[in-house]
């Protein structure tokens, strides 16, 4: 009997051990974000200030289509408590399969640590086509087009989301998310107004883009989009369908040509080259280069960029 | 043969990189064209655009609004899990003689091309179906009909997404997770045929069955999940052919198949990262599950196990920013051994394949197989040396060239070539590490 109590004991010791060790009490209840990307990241800091701890599952200078569904975002996932992502299916090729895998119930959909940005927005470019014939349009987001985090307004309706979410899941931080997300807000309207101001040079521009991820921003700015390098969404370039762009970039007297960083900027420039039309390589993500740390330095990049080349 | 399938792939190659003068003479086309339909006002020619509207109109917003008309989301199914269909189709052939193959005592994979169909075939069908079940439970079912003969269920589980202390439970009828190539679909794969250890080990369908997995991920620092199965595994098709495991169809938990796998991932770096899966299994050979079964090596005095045990380590290289270079690498390596009934002999087989991706669309894979290290009565020595070139115009289709070569001491070399046609409708499906 001796002996069986004390094999219960040990049992016990070692029991809590195990526990201890995988799963240690925390110093403070901050909420673990975790975003599929950069800008999702930094909105979430913006909101969550120190209440929160973010990362970001990838980085701004990937292309967010493709990220590798490494393992070791499953064990990133493990421990969030909160995942923050695009939507309209922009991560449909890597995150699903790491959410599955991470064995967090807290990110499940359907859960309130499962945020679905793209809720908060009013989307664009839903395919007018049936669905049976949607791939023949190539890669098309069937959901609608998830390249919206960008504008102003966007940002401002993201952060309104999590601050609401946060709240959910850490009422006790509920003052001071609605306090961060109001002067997130106020600073946004200033900068808001900021870059309307300078970007008004823009408005009526016509651009062609690599992949038609730039519609929100040319909504939001007034920029008029011409046409695609990509013959069709996700489809490679191919000399038809650049010979077809030149043509129509010269008849509509095209003068800007823009593309995320990510995306090799050779046909491109053989294109501007064509044309005489200016090449610019916009960041699209919060860490697109080591300059640009948060939402407002990519915007103010992207404006810097746009009407600097569409001046000359 | 090749050489002739290789001609039409050489000139997609060829295509892949836009020149100046490829550009030039394109352009020209294009002026000529133009030049022709002058006078008439013309749409401008970019084939996105499909709604007709006036020249006028068009001059702003043509190639940018085709997609714009907020209607309906085709993307929502309603009620319906998400569902594709995949559809393997294959054109080749075996050796010179298919008995030559035959007479090398080298079964054929399930899901490799049939021996019975030379020419043109159906390699596989595969119907997915999947779906959250309940805020607890997912469920998928994936349906295959090999070889255009019989429906069969590849796999159909469900799987827990919340059970505490990072457990996950899996049950029903699926692929062990024992080894690399094991776990993965047909699609999955850079190759035409399934590594040749596989049908010789497993049985033609690989390690799968009905069965109940659970496993935890571990909490270290670096991502380590450990997996215990059990199967009912049944009889081979084929009684002529030694397969590890099969004897799980009697009642008695002891004729189960049990695998315990231990899967351990480190990123090196950004780009480069290593997979390690450590595997072992033990179960009841069909033929030694009675005492005094002439077939087991002891004569059957008593019955006994088999295990098989092994290892599989994957390298991968792909750069976070793949779209600036569209250059990549993947090396596996899966390696078993097993000893079939105590005391018996202990054999061995594995394989090494590498595959680069050399442009955005273009990957080259090479495959050495080696069976019979150490030989043994039902694993006798035997080489593979297989190349593939795989063409991806698009996530959802791929066009294959392969070749394999088979040669081992005593039997003639035989040649195998297949010309695969991979498409993929429905759902998009997720890229597994």
């Amino acid at each position: 009997m001796q002996a069986h109590r004390s094999v219960y004991l040990q049992t016990v010791v070692l029991g809590a051990a195990v526990a201890a060790v995988a799963f240690p009490a925390r110093a403070e209840a901050r909420l673990r974000v975790v975003a599929s990307i950069e800008t999702l990241a930094d909105l979430a800091r913006e909101v969550g200030g120190s209440r929160v701890e973010v990362e970001s599952l990838s980085h701004g200078y990937q292309d967010p289509h493709f990220v590798q569904a490494k393992p070791s975002l499953v064990l990133t996932l493990n421990r969030a408590d909160v995942l923050s992502y695009v939507g309209l299916e922009l991560e449909v090729g890597w995150l699903p399969p790491l959410v599955q895998q991470s064995r967090n119930s807290k990110i499940q959909t359907g859960q309130a640590g499962n945020i679905d940005c793209s809720t908060a927005i009013s989307v664009q470019d839903i395919p007018n086509v049936p669905a049976d014939q949607l791939r023949a349009m190539g890669d098309v987001h069937p959901m609608g087009n998830p390249h919206y985090w960008i504008p102003p307004d966007s940002a401002l309706a993201i952060s309104r989301l999590l601050a609401r979410r946060f709240t959910t899941l850490d009422p006790a931080g509920g003052p001071e998310f609605e306090k961060r997300a109001r002067d997130f807000e106020a600073r946004l309207q200033k900068k808001g107004l900021e870059w309307a101001r300078r970007a008004a040079s823009l408005r009526g521009v016509k651009v062609v883009s690599y992949h038609k991820s730039w519609s929100y921003v040319a909504r939001w700015l007034g920029l008029v989009e011409a046409g695609y390098i990509e013959p069709k969404p996700g489809i490679p370039p191919t000399a038809n369908h650049t010979a077809q762009l030149i043509g129509l970039m010269k008849q509509q007297g095209v003068r800007l040509i823009i593309l995320e960083s990510f995306y090799p900027s050779a046909l491109a420039n053989l294109i501007g080259r064509e044309t005489g039309a200016r090449v610019v390589s916009l960041p699209s993500d919060v860490g697109a280069n080591p300059a640009i740390r948060s939402y407002v330095d990519l915007v103010d990049e992207i404006v810097t960029a746009l009407t600097s080349l569409a001046a000359k | 043969m090749v050489a002739l399938l290789a001609t039409p792939f050489l000139g997609l190659f060829l295509q892949q990189q836009i020149t100046s003068s490829e550009l030039e003479k394109a352009i020209q086309r294009d002026a000529a064209a133009s030049a022709a339909a002058a006078g008439a006002p013309t749409a401008p020619p970019i084939p996105e655009v499909s709604s007709p509207q006036s020249p006028a109109e068009s001059a702003s917003t043509v190639a940018a609004d085709s997609l714009q008309l907020p209607s309906r989301r085709p993307g929502s199914s309603l009620m319906n899990p998400a569902m594709s269909v995949i559809l393997d189709g294959t054109f080749g052939y075996y050796g010179r003689h298919r008995s030559d193959f035959e007479a090398a005592r080298l079964p054929v994979a399930g899901d490799d091309p049939s021996l019975d169909r030379e020419g043109f075939g159906m390699q596989e069908v595969e119907l997915a179906f999947q779906s959250a079940v309940d805020p607890y439970l997912e469920g998928a079912l994936f349906l295959t009909i090999p070889n255009l003969g019989g429906l069969e269920v590849e796999e159909g589980f469900l799987v827990t997404t919340s059970l505490p202390f990072n457990l996950q439970v899996k049950a029903g009828s699926f692929r062990s997770q024992l080894g690399r190539n094991n776990t993965q679909h047909l699609h999955l794969q850079s190759f035409t045929r399934r590594p040749l250890f596989t049908a010789l080990l497993f049985g033609p369908d690989g390690l799968r069955g009905p069965g109940l997995q659970a496993s935890v991920l571990l909490p270290l620092p670096w991502f380590t999940t450990f997996y215990l199965e059990a199967f009912s595994l049944g009889p081979p098709d084929d009684p002529a052919l030694v397969t590890t495991f099969g004897g799980g169809g009697r009642r008695d938990p002891g004729n189960l198949t049990y695998t315990a796998v231990l899967e351990q991932y480190w990123d090196l770096t950004e780009s480069a990262s290593i997979l390690l899966g450590l595997n072992a299994a033990a179960g009841r050979l069909f033929d030694c599950l009675d005492v005094g079964s002439p077939a087991c090596p002891d004569g059957g005095a008593r019955p006994s196990r088999t295990l098989l045990y092994g290892g599989d380590l994957t390298y991968r290289w792909k750069p976070a920013n793949i779209a600036q270079t569209y250059a990549s690498v993947q090396w596996t390596t899966e390696l078993f051994l097993r000893k079939i009934a105590d005391g018996g002999q202990t054999e061995g087989a594995g394989y090494s394949e590498a595959v680069v991706q050399v442009a955005r669309r273009w990957y080259l894979g090479g495959r050495f197989d080696l069976v019979g290290a150490p030989a043994g009565d039902a694993l006798p020595r035997r080489y593979g040396y297989a190349a593939s070139a795989t063409f991806a115009p698009s996530e959802f289709s791929r066009f294959r060239l392969y070749a394999q070569e088979i040669a081992g001491p005593g039997i003639p070399s035989s040649t195998v070539a297949f010309f695969q046609t991979e498409i993929s409708l429905g759902a998009h499906g997720a890229h597994p590490y």
